[in-house]
């Protein structure tokens, strides 16, 4: 049974194509296969992560407007011959393409993948709608801080409103702030946002090296952010892994006082 | 909330993250289906909405369950779906409550008009406490949207009204989710949320509102100025409070003295005023059952009570 999780947040820049490429690569490594799909039409991003840019050539408005076949458009990753990407037009915009039209193609990839995993633009307009359609599952990435969590907020309820149910990750958390009571901690997000929580992704600079040389961070599980996000992964197959996700540095004092 | 002075008898509104569907209270039915097949058969309305789940808006007529057929049927004609107003809601709640309806009022549910009879309308004992059931002094019949104010109400309804003066019907409306950024409810009943208010949400109600859940978003007590009306939550971290025409913020420094248990607000000597609560849930629940009760309220502070604090507040 194949299954199709779009990663999306409301607020930009949280950290949405990070997670798709890295979960792609991730859940492509287990064996699975994977198509990681750009519905960020118009902001062209996964492509870069992957390291897959000079390989475009059609993308996922040609495939919708019937001028490529989805296999002519996508393309293979350098390192996992279970991975692919469907690229995404960087010409036209969030309106070229309807969320029937998304939920079709969706549905075809579903033949030939065990995941789709979608990125899904900022916002909550036309290309959120797009991106969901297909969507059995949503995975809401946020930082944590106010505005993003307020912005995650809405998306699920959105979210709902569609019945396609979500789990949460949080990403950037740095634990010497939220230790010094400068950020919300991942108790306090989930607290807000009352859904479940798929993992956390501390703040970590091996993020940026990466995904400036197009290679997912995931690959290098001796960096934290990298071993965050195969945890994750696994969890998304169904194990249940335990969340050492830093909860357990959190004293018990600084829990009595945040509240 | 209806729409004084809408030519038509259907409109269809942004509601939360949903579109509401408001019709017309004393429009005849006939009118309201043909006023809701020319909405949709206007092209440009009809394809922003299209693909759309509807609720039925807060506020809006009742309706039997063969008009809510009905007006199901020309709205898939359109694309669209009718979608009782909720929120896990989905079919199968709609039919247990069509059940429901068969079944026909419960003696202590105040019977509204006999054509106005609310389809939404669910067995008592299905969200009420067995205590609170059980006493006529609460006697908030459950809604899945609304009831309609009883237009002329029994003897029994006045004399309910005068032992229950801050409750200005006998319904209210009862939410059964988490309101999220974005999501508001408006309602001219009181309302009670089996949830959280989130931070970016607003309730509006003519009466209290009681939030089972934290507040972090808006209320705004008694809309149409009646100060006498109390909001409640497990948890307050409101935004902002508005009781009538008052409006309070909480104390900027309030994260040094976070209260955690339920607390009240309501307006005291031309003040908002928060007061702890205090109490275990057997108290949370005469505290719900006497809520109504305005000379009583003083009185429901139990246990480990805590001084009220006045917030400040200034007049709209
Ligand atoms: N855990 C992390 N630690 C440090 N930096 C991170 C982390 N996660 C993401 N970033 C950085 O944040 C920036 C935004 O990430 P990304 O492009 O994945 O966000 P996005 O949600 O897809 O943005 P948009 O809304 O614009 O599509 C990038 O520069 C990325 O390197
Ligand atoms: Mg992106």
């Amino acid at each position: 049974m194949s299954q199709s999780i779009v990663i999306t947040s409301g607020k930009g820049g949280v950290g949405k194509t990070t997670t798709t490429a890295n979960l792609s690569t991730a859940l492509a490594n287990t064996g699975s296969s994977v198509v990681a799909v750009d519905a960020d039409i118009g902001l062209r991003n996964l492509d870069l992560l992957m390291g897959l840019e000079n390989r475009i050539v059609f993308n996922l408005v040609d495939v919708v407007k019937g001028r490529c076949t989805a296999r002519q458009a996508m393309i293979k990753d350098k390192r996992s011959p279970n991975l692919f990407l469907l690229p995404t037009s960087q010409v036209d915009d969030k309106n070229a393409v309807s969320p029937e039209e998304m939920g079709g193609l969706v549905e075809e990839l579903r033949k030939g993948f065990d995941y789709i995993i979608i990125d899904c633009p900022a916002g909550i307009e036309q290309g959120f709608r797009n991106a969901i359609a297909g969507a059995d599952r949503a995975v809401v990435v946020t930082t944590p801080e106010v505005s993003a969590v307020r912005d995650a907020d809405r998306i699920i309820g959105m979210l709902q409103h569609h019945d396609v149910p979500s789990q949460l990750i949080v990403n950037r958390l740095s634990m010497k702030m939220v230790e010094s009571g400068e950020m919300m901690s991942q108790e306090d997000v989930v607290d807000i946002l009352a859904v479940d929580l798929l993992g956390v992704i501390p703040e970590d600079s091996e993020v940026v090296v990466s995904g400036n040389q197009g290679v997912p961070v995931v690959l290098d599980t001796s960096s934290e952010a990298g071993a965050a996000y195969s945890r994750i992964c696994r969890r998304i197959l169904g194990e249940s892994v335990p969340f050492p996700d830093f909860a357990e540095k959190r004293g018990f004092l600084t829990r009595l006082f945040r509240r | 909330m209806n729409i004084s002075g809408a030519e038509r008898s259907v409109e269809i509104k942004g509601f939360g993250g949903a579109l509401g569907l408001v019709l017309d209270k004393a429009a005849p039915f006939e009118v309201i289906e043909s006023d809701l097949r020319q909405l949709l058969q206007d092209t440009s309305s009809r394809r922003f909405f299209q693909g759309s789940e509807i609720v039925l808006g807060p506020d809006t007529r009742t309706l039997s369950a063969e008009e809510f057929s009905k007006l199901n049927q020309i709205l898939q004609e359109g694309e669209l779906e009718l979608k009782p107003l909720e929120t896990n809601g989905n079919a199968a709640r709609l039919r247990k409550l069509r059940a429901t309806e068969s079944r026909g009022s419960k003696a202590d549910t105040p019977t509204p008009k006999a054509d106005t009879k609310p389809i939404l309308e669910e067995a008592e004992s299905e969200v009420v406490p067995e205590s609170a059931a059980a006493s006529p002094q609460l006697a908030l019949p459950t809604l899945e949207t609304v009831v309609p104010p009883a237009e002329n109400p029994t003897p029994v309804n006045q004399e309910k009204s005068e032992l229950h003066p801050g409750l200005n019907t006998d319904s209210g409306l009862i939410v059964r989710q988490t309101l999220r950024s974005g999501q508001t409810i408006k309602s001219k009943h009181s309302v009670i949320v089996f949830g959280d208010l989130n931070a970016g949400a607003e309730i509006e109600s003519e009466g209290d509102i009681i939030v089972l859940g934290t507040i972090r978003g808006m209320v705004h007590a008694g809309i149409s100025g009646d100060a006498t009306v109390t909001v409640l939550g497990l948890r307050m971290q409101p935004t902002q409070i508005r009781i009538g025409s008052y409006i309070s913020q909480p104390p900027a420094e309030k994260s040094g003295s976070i209260v955690t248990g339920p607390e009240r607000a309501f307006v005291e000597n031309g003040q908002i005023v928060i007061e702890s609560q205090a109490c275990g849930p057997a108290e949370l629940i005469a505290m719900l059952l006497t809520f109504q009760r305005r000379g009583a309220r003083s009185k429901v502070a139990s246990r480990g009570s805590v001084p009220a604090i006045a917030v400040g507040a200034i007049r709209l």
